[in-house]
């Protein structure tokens, strides 16, 4: 069974996603920021990890940027509200920084599971320097 | 709209190609055969153009400060009407050198009659000041013999800059003083028994020269020139002459104690649309203390007396005129920000005294100048809060209001000609949860009230998350940019960089 840790610090986002994804038949952990959720996934390992991008404590590029120098080949999801807020795309920056797919919230539960079977399914990607862009 | 670090490109290509096909001076001269670690224009102005493309896509050479001008308008004037006959030598021997120094990522390019530009593509700003430094003295030696020196009558070395509104300016370099400074520490290596760092990469280099004169801090401004600087005598002359100096007679004559106390730092301020640090904090803080931690007069005292935050409102405005003054005489506009308290402004004897200094600022820099009131509270009158505003509007850019953390309404602020609302988020003990629910609710709260709006004491990449999508215009703090010991130029931000330093750590 393939374990999931979501990193949101949304209570009802995580319920939600946790329900889902277990209905799916995936094993699921939380974590409420990206401290914790660093933590759990040094003492886990999931294969797969959804983390939010605005959190307190520690945010999600930050987050994915450290995830990445602990294990380069982990798939992670990136979500957020909206995708671009204000003039920003932090999800397109979430790319660019190592994660593997970026979904804007709401989240449309169906692309969220196509995107889960997708990555679990498919081999471990190389990768050996993140960032790969949006760093000047 | 046309983004800064483009206009800045713009500016920079006009400059260099452009303006240069006006010139009225001469052809590039032959140049001898080129050694291969030298880049130079040898074909021409369109193998120039080339090569510096590339440079000019991957940094932004200007703000990184690696475009260098030598000049050598003063060894022309000293020679005179002989100028004429020798110049096609003296570009010889000019180039000559620039070929033997120059590594193969610089290019350079003559440009007029009198004036060699260089384009460091590696160089960090004060390491091409000081390589620039080291090649003026050696052309001023060629030409003018052993003991002269570059600077004062010999060769000229200046910085490309941008400045506020993305135009180009050039600000001198005080070469002498650098290769003074790096005499100095051959020195102190050689007495020490160890090799003489002559390179930037020495911590030592790198804060002299980043900090080469009055321009730095009340403390540096105060002190006495350093060998082979001029530019202490240019401006306490030019202070004895300007009315813009002539503080009110009442401040004058009152006690230094405080002034002795205090320094500045100065803090960039992002300006999120424009992907920019445009303007600075000016911010106080005790000497001999370690700037980092602190954001500013609220927590420079715990309790603070009336008198001590009005007299340190006043010793951050002379501040701020003196770094204008400064930057004014180096051809750089930048944005300065004052903070001022409520209380200063609301008690008739401290109001005369700010706002006469206030007076006697000229009208070139007023636009330069912006201030921040602060000590605000939600019961504090609209009326009285009008008239405040009204009062220092005149002599500054903008007025900025800091609100109480806690705020939430804006109906004391409306009306009474402030341009921008924020927060301090240093000033509060409350978790990033909490701040982060404030940063949406003030920042949607300022944009239905039209005002701009800023969150400063941004401490870490969650909070400058926050603000940003948040929808805040402004944001500074440790997150975003450390502290200066310096007004520094203005410089190209964007996202991205909140977490190149996280990306670099290994």
């Amino acid at each position: 069974m393939s374990h999931i840790l979501i990193i949101d610090d949304e209570e009802d986002a995580r319920a939600t996603f946790q329900d889902f994804l277990e209905g799916e038949g995936y094993r699921v952990t939380l974590a409420s920021d990206g401290g914790q959720g660093i933590k759990m996934f040094e003492a886990d390992r999931p294969d797969l990890i959804i983390t939010d991008l605005l959190m307190p404590n520690k945010e999600g590029i930050e987050t994915i940027l450290e995830l990445r120098k602990k294990n380069a080949d982990v798939r992670i999801i990136a979500v957020s509200g909206g995708g671009a807020m204000g003039r920003l795309d932090f999800l397109d920056m979430a790319k660019g920084m190592g994660a593997d797919h970026v979904i804007a919230k709401p989240v449309d539960l169906d692309e969220l599971l196509a995107a889960v079977r997708t990555l679990l399914s498919a081999p471990a990607p190389s990768r050996s320097d993140y960032p790969t862009s949006g760093l000047r | 709209m046309l983004e800064k670090t483009e206009k800045i490109r713009d500016s920079l290509k006009r400059f260099l190609w452009f303006n240069s096909e006006k010139s009225s001076g001469p052809p590039v001269s032959p140049s001898p055969a080129p050694p291969a670690q030298t880049s130079g224009p040898r074909d021409g102005q369109d193998d120039f153009a080339r090569q510096l493309g590339p440079i000019l896509a991957r940094r932004d050479v200007v703000a990184a400060g690696r475009l260098q001008l030598i000049n050598l308008a003063r060894i022309s004037d000293r020679i005179g009407g002989r100028w004429t006959d020798v110049a096609d030598k003296v570009h010889i021997v000019v180039e000559r050198i620039l070929q033997r120094r120059l590594a193969n990522t610089d290019l350079y390019r003559r440009y007029g009659e009198h004036t060699y530009i260089l384009v460091f593509g590696e160089l960090a700003k004060e390491e091409a000041e000081i390589k620039s430094a080291l090649i003026a003295k050696e052309i001023s030696e060629k030409l003018l013999g052993a003991n002269a020196e570059s600077g004062e009558d010999g060769v000229l070395v200046q910085t490309v800059v941008a400045d506020v509104n993305g135009k180009l300016a050039v600000e001198e370099v005080d070469a002498l003083n650098i290769i003074a400074r790096l005499l100095e520490q051959a020195a102190q290596a050689g007495a020490a028994g160890r090799p003489a760092e002559t390179g930037p990469q020495a911590s030592g280099a790198r804060s002299e020269t980043d900090n080469p004169g009055p321009m730095a801090t009340g403390v540096a401004w105060r002190s006495s020139p350093g060998k082979g600087s001029k530019g202490g005598v240019f401006e306490a002359a030019a202070r004895r002459q300007d009315p813009a100096w002539q503080a009110p007679a009442p401040y004058r004559s009152r006690p230094r104690s405080l002034r002795d106390e205090v320094d500045f730092v100065y803090r960039p301020i992002w300006d999120v649309r424009r992907s920019a640090l445009l303007s600075f904090l000016v911010i106080p803080v005790p000497k001999d203390a370690m700037p980092e931690p602190l954001t500013g007069g609220e927590i420079f005292w715990p309790n603070p007396e009336p008198w001590l935050v009005s007299e340190l409102d006043v010793l951050t405005l002379e501040c701020a005129r003196r770094n204008i003054d400064a930057l004014f005489r180096k051809g750089r506009r930048l944005v300065l920000s004052c903070g001022i308290h409520f209380e200063t402004l609301i008690s008739p004897a401290s109001r005369k005294t700010y706002l006469g200094i206030c007076a006697s600022l000229a009208e070139a820099w007023r636009p330069y100048i912006q201030f921040e009131i602060k000590g605000v509270g939600q019961d504090t009158p609209n009326s009285a809060l009008a008239d405040a505003v009204s009062r220092i509007r005149p002599f500054g850019r903008s007025v900025f209001l800091h609100l109480p953390f806690d705020c939430g309404s804006l109906a004391f602020v409306e009306d009474c000609g402030v341009q921008a609302v924020g927060i301090d988020n240093g000033n509060s003990s409350i978790g990033e949860a909490e701040k982060m629910a404030q940063h949406t609710f003030l920042a949607v709260l300022a944009k239905a009230k039209r005002f701009k709006s800023f969150a400063y004491g941004i401490d870490s990449l969650s909070m400058a998350t926050s603000a940003v999508c948040a929808g805040f215009d402004f944001v500074s703090g440790q997150a975003i940019c450390s502290v200066e010991r310096t007004v520094m130029n203005a410089y190209r931000f964007n996202p991205s960089d909140l977490f190149m330093k996280v990306a670099r750590t290994p």
